[in-house]
């Protein structure tokens, strides 16, 4: 299982905005220091906001509904608050900013915008389980493909970490067309991976042992 | 592994297409799903029509392993199979399951959380074992006072604290169930199957889907659900305020919901039907009334007898409209006085709103 190169790319691109974003906020240089009065921080950009916002938020919610909540800058603050301590991926001091970029991005006054990419059968088609599951895999083979790819952002027993939500009895794990495709393709900030004959049997077979 | 409870999904599938209501999408991840209010002339709402919230999601349970445990201040600790719980006996009652957040969009200011309308609420059948034949059992001590859910979907993170709620011992041991069945049918796999709790009279976030088990303790869990979640101020506040000192909800405030005429409406002069639901957790309601001259008159509308604490009664109220732009507005009061009020109790979470209800229509001559 390779990750692609295209995704890489676009991962290394993300990689480097977190890079400039965190250069910028480093420990000021010594002509810094000497001012009397410290800058407040400069406002999250556009595109850095929606890095942000894919990273942050996209892992455990759909976009719409950070998108559709229409809150006030003091409400994403709590928000903010909250989610970073269940382990959402912000930093303390890009927080502030972060509430600052999605009450203007989203703002109060306009009306939640429909979802023209959800219908209800779409959603109720993501909760169905594949009865008949394909052929059993490799469990060894699925823990070393995971450990290698997936544990980083998963966590180690796939009970999820603040960088991609627990996979432990998923339904995605009933749905092998599903879970090949999001292997492949990837999803919000992970990357797609390519996948050799027998690694989606091996991983599934290996994250169902994972169950309670 | 097997999976029994699926029934619904096909019958929702099988609905593509035709022209009936569908449920309206919140929120897809975790999955959020809204009932159009137009259901709301049924006495029962369809399980393929009946609203879903999720914490986490959907857990993929292997019903035939699945085991159900009874723990802490107990006797007797169990672990019993559907087979065993199923011996232990089968009741069934008729009880209203609303969100907590039903109505969240409706508050001014704005508040964070699923942006439900009205339709976060609905009524089964619900069929199952009584929760007070499983404390009975299990052989609960004298120093017990609360019951935890354990639920059986994980949180999404390791840092993201588990949907663990509470109920104080004389609620469970009163009415609450713990439900295989929903208007007769297999528990949908979305509603909680194999096993979810029925709690009624009480908001839907006691309802808590999934079982595993329950703990029986001297104090309601210390998480952030029981502890910082689901939390009224004690008392009212100005909107967009903080509360000064919370306490934990409980049991459903009186309310009315409109079903007929729907939200835009345009309709012909003479006889119009005005239709809806009313509950509340304080006991049966006594009085449903509308008015569409914005609260200065009100006219009784016709109410169903009450099937229970728990249960919603019907309304059907008659309006002599003629041509004109109106807002009907209708208003519930229970058996106690209790009645709604023209303005919801904003509170930061969002929770119980319950305003006179209100759809604006235009009737042409």
């Amino acid at each position: 299982m390779i990750r692609r190169a295209p995704v890489l790319a676009l991962l290394l691109a993300c990689t480097s905005g977190n890079a400039e974003r965190s250069g910028a906020n480093a420990p000021p240089a010594a002509p810094a220091v000497a001012e009397q009065t410290p800058q407040p921080p400069a406002p999250l950009g556009d595109e850095e906001g929606a890095i942000l916002f894919a990273t942050a938020c996209t892992s455990c919610h759909t976009g719409g509904f950070v998108q559709g909540s229409r809150i006030s800058e003091k409400g994403w603050g709590n928000e903010i608050t909250k989610m970073r301590k269940w382990g959402a991926l912000v930093d303390e001091d890009q927080a502030a900013r972060f509430a600052t970029w999605l009450s203007k991005k989203y703002p109060v006054a306009e009306a939640p915008p429909p979802d023209p990419g959800i219908s209800p059968a779409g959603a109720l088609a993501t909760a169905a389980l594949d009865a008949a599951p394909g052929a059993q895999g490799d469990a060894q083979h699925g823990k070393e493909l995971f450990t290698q790819a997936c544990a980083a952002c998963h966590g180690a027993t796939a009970l999820g970490t603040g960088g991609g939500p627990a996979l432990v009895e998923h339904p995605v794990l009933q749905q092998r067309d599903r879970f090949t495709l999001l292997v492949q393709k990837g999803k919000g900030r992970m990357p797609g991976y390519d996948l050799k004959p027998g690694d989606v049997e091996s991983l599934v077979t290996f994250l169902r042992g994972l169950g309670r | 592994m097997k999976f029994g409870v699926l029934s619904a999904l096909a019958s929702r599938a099988s609905l593509a297409g035709a022209a009936k209501p569908d449920l309206i999408v919140r929120n897809e991840r975790p999955l959020d799903l809204e009932t159009p209010v137009s259901v709301f002339t049924e006495e029962f709402t369809p399980n393929d029509l009946f609203f879903v919230r999720s914490h986490f999601g959907a857990p993929a349970i292997d019903a035939a392993n699945w085991t159900f445990r009874v723990e802490g201040l107990v006797e007797k600790p169990l672990e019993l199979s559907m087979a065993e719980l199923r011996k232990l006996g089968s009741s069934s009652a008729p009880a209203v399951l609303q969100c907590a957040g039903n109505g969240r969009s409706l508050f001014v200011p704005r508040v964070a959380g699923a942006q439900w309308a009205r339709g976060a609420v609905g009524q089964a059948q619900w069929g199952g074992v009584r929760l007070s034949d499983i404390l009975d059992r299990a052989g609960a001590k004298s120093a017990a006072r609360f019951v935890t859910f354990l639920p059986g979907d994980h949180p999404m993170g390791e840092k993201v604290p588990p949907f663990l709620r509470s109920i104080p011992i004389e609620k469970a041991r009163k009415d609450v169930l713990l439900a295989w069945e929903m208007n007769r049918s297999p528990l949908p796999f979305l509603h909680g199957a194999p096993l979810r709790a029925v709690v009624p009279g009480w908001a839907g976030d006691h309802w808590v889907k999934w079982l595993r088990g329950i703990r029986v303790e001297e104090k309601e869990d210390q998480g952030f659900y029981m502890q910082t979640g689901y939390k009224m101020p004690t008392e009212p506040i100005a909107p967009g305020g903080t509360p000064k000192a919370v306490q934990s909800l409980t049991a459903l405030p009186v309310k009315s919901i409109l079903a007929r005429p729907a939200e835009g409406a345009v309709l012909k002069a003479g006889r119009v039907e005005v239709r809806g639901i009313a509950f509340g957790g304080a006991g049966p309601i006594a009085k449903v009334e509308f008015s569409v001259d914005d609260g200065a008159t009100w006219t009784a509308a016709k109410l169903e007898k009450s099937r229970g604490d728990g249960a919603w009664q019907r309304f059907t109220g008659v309006w002599r409209a003629s041509a004109g732009s109106y807002a009907i507005l209708s208003r519930a009061t229970d058996s106690s006085g209790a009645a709604q009020a023209r303005e919801p109790q904003w509170n930061p979470g969002g929770y119980l709103y319950n305003a006179w209800d209100a759809v604006r229509c235009e009737v042409r001559s």
